[in-house]
């Protein structure tokens, strides 16, 4: 076990030595950082939530002991490898590529993309980003019940990305109702880092 | 003890713009007093803008601001010149001329020599001589921390009047200093700044708004701000909210100063990042694939920070060029875009 002593210290030192002390620990030791400091503590709580860390914490007067494994890879967001060799991580993406789903009638498959987005929401573990691109900007627009469960998705911390140049191409830019407008190379780190991405 | 000795730093734990209360707290309490009202504010607290502004006639508006805090370096006549370009950038951004200034000084006569206090004074009218306002007084009080800062009078034509609240979607924002300044200072106080970076943070913070807002004039803006204590996510939140739009931010965009991306990696995230997220977090969305350290570099305190200026998109090459052109600020850059308003105030993809 690894202990950080940050008594005394006021921000951002308490940080400083965690993350140094993180960098130095051993994937899977147990690491205690001791503040006695109520500001420090939240931020020390706030920064392991960024690392991707989940701590447990004691308070016992004016002392704050906060306790956690070091992960496999910390702070390591686009760790392609990670993501495939952890059967609990099921980080993926969702790329809408067009306005239907599957090959066959159109109409069948704009039906099929409205129940896919629709259920997406209730599913048990959320995609970390959707884009959309070509006819797939779509289903973001204004009006659309596609939009309005897009919006449920980001509101839950999913990131919506359009593609920019296919707004400005079906001349819809000002009617994208949800999501960040993203360019080529924004779509194409997304789908190259994430450890694997549905497309519908 | 002398002032060649002396360190301004050695008397604070929290400095500059760090140091203003928490903006949670400060609305709900500014919400339960009562104010005055006239037909000839055309600018008053509740859009929380940079400044107040009145307007006397069909030609002439006032816009009145104050600002001062704690010390942020360690040299007296540097933190008098920053404290006062700091106090006049608020004018800068309303697209105004300062006028009038006053000193606001707090200083420990018993504790610290005079010749330190003489040399705040001295760097913050360097200042105010740069900025073409003159001096009418002021008022110092003792206190135990020293403090410095301005109340600033500016003129504006009540029709050139750039606000938080007139920014349209489709428009280009650009900003015309690095972030960072917040991590560098933190960083300074921990020795842990390189010296280089930690001298452009203080030749940033030193540089008044003046050019930049020259730089606007040509192009009609009507939408500004200047990124100081809330971070440029808590003062384009403010924009956002006060225009009607949405702002779409690209973190790959953002100008940074040096050695601030691997400060932040090592921990050194200060205390006002946090207490700004904590601010905004309700009304921003981040991407998953935007960094840890862009994100807090985004919320990141500043100390006499840079314009964030909308701008017209056919027109936002230009004003870039004009801004690089004038030699003051090569680090501008378009950092994002004002789309129609959305469910959160502010996309950082």
């Amino acid at each position: 076990m690894k202990q950080i002593n940050t008594l005394g210290k006021l921000c951002p030192a308490p940080l400083i030595l965690t993350k140094k002390g993180i960098t130095e620990a051993s994937e899977g030791e147990t690491i205690e950082v001791i503040s006695d400091n109520e500001t420090a503590f939240q931020n020390l709580m706030s920064y392991l939530a960024e690392l991707k860390i989940t701590p447990s914490y004691k308070q016992d007067g004016s002392l704050f002991t906060i306790t956690f494994e070091k992960p496999a890879a910390v702070n390591e967001e686009v760790d392609a490898a990670a993501y495939c060799n952890t059967t609990q991580n099921k980080a993926y993406m969702v790329a809408i590529k067009g306005d239907t789903m599957g090959t066959g009638d159109d109409e069948l498959g704009k039906i099929l993309l409205r129940a896919f987005i629709n259920s997406l929401k209730e599913v048990d573990t959320l995609p970390e980003a959707i884009v959309l691109y070509n006819s797939g900007v779509m289903v973001a627009l204004k009006g659309t019940d596609t939009a309005a469960s897009l919006q449920e998705l980001e509101d839950k911390g999913v990131s919506i990305v359009a593609c920019g140049t296919c707004l400005d191409y079906y001349d819809v830019k000002n009617q994208l109702a949800v999501g960040m407008i993203g360019n080529m190379y924004k779509i194409t780190s997304l789908l190259a880092n994430t450890g694997h991405v549905i497309y519908p | 003890m002398n002032q060649d000795t002396f360190d301004l730093l050695s008397t604070v734990e929290y400095g500059g713009c760090s140091a203003k209360l928490a903006p949670t707290e400060l609305t709900e309490l500014l919400n339960t007093i009562p104010l005055l009202k006239s037909s000839n504010i055309m600018v008053d607290i509740e859009t929380h803008d940079d400044a107040g502004v009145y307007k006397i006639n069909d030609e002439t508006a006032l816009i009145v601001t104050t600002d001062f805090f704690p010390p942020v370096c360690s040299d007296p006549y540097t933190f008098g010149q920053i404290a006062a370009a700091n106090a006049l950038s608020d004018v800068y951004a309303m697209g105004g001329t300062p006028l009038l200034s006053l000193n606001l000084t707090m200083f420990p006569s018993q504790d610290i020599p005079l010749t330190v206090l003489r040399d705040i004074l001295a760097g913050g009218q360097d200042k105010i001589n740069e900025s073409g306002a003159f001096t009418m007084g002021g008022h110092t009080i003792e206190d135990a921390v020293p403090k410095y800062g301005l109340a600033v009078v500016g003129t504006v034509h009540p029709d050139k009047l750039v606000t938080n609240s007139g920014i349209k979607a489709g428009q280009k924002l650009i900003l015309t200093k690095p972030l960072g300044i917040g991590v560098l200072i933190a960083a300074q106080r921990l020795g842990m700044a390189e010296d280089a970076a930690y001298e452009a943070a203080l030749a940033q913070m030193k540089l008044l708004n003046k050019v930049g807002a020259e730089c606007m004039r040509p192009y009609h803006i009507t939408g500004a701000t200047d990124v100081t204590g809330f971070g440029l996510l808590g003062h384009a939140t403010k924009m956002a909210q006060a225009s009607g739009v949405s702002i779409q931010f690209e973190s790959d965009k953002l100008p940074i100063l040096p050695s601030v991306i691997d400060l932040l990696e090592m921990g050194c995230v200060p205390g006002a990042a946090f207490r700004n997220l904590k601010y905004v977090k309700d009304d921003i969305h981040v991407a998953n694939t935007c960094s840890t350290e862009h994100k807090m570099v985004a919320c990141d305190a500043q100390t006499s920070g840079g314009l964030l200026i909308a701008v017209d998109a056919d027109k936002a090459d230009s004003l870039l060029a004009d801004l690089h052109a004038s030699g003051l600020h090569p680090d501008a850059a378009i950092i994002g875009e004002a789309i129609p308003q959305r469910n959160k105030a502010i996309y950082l993809l």
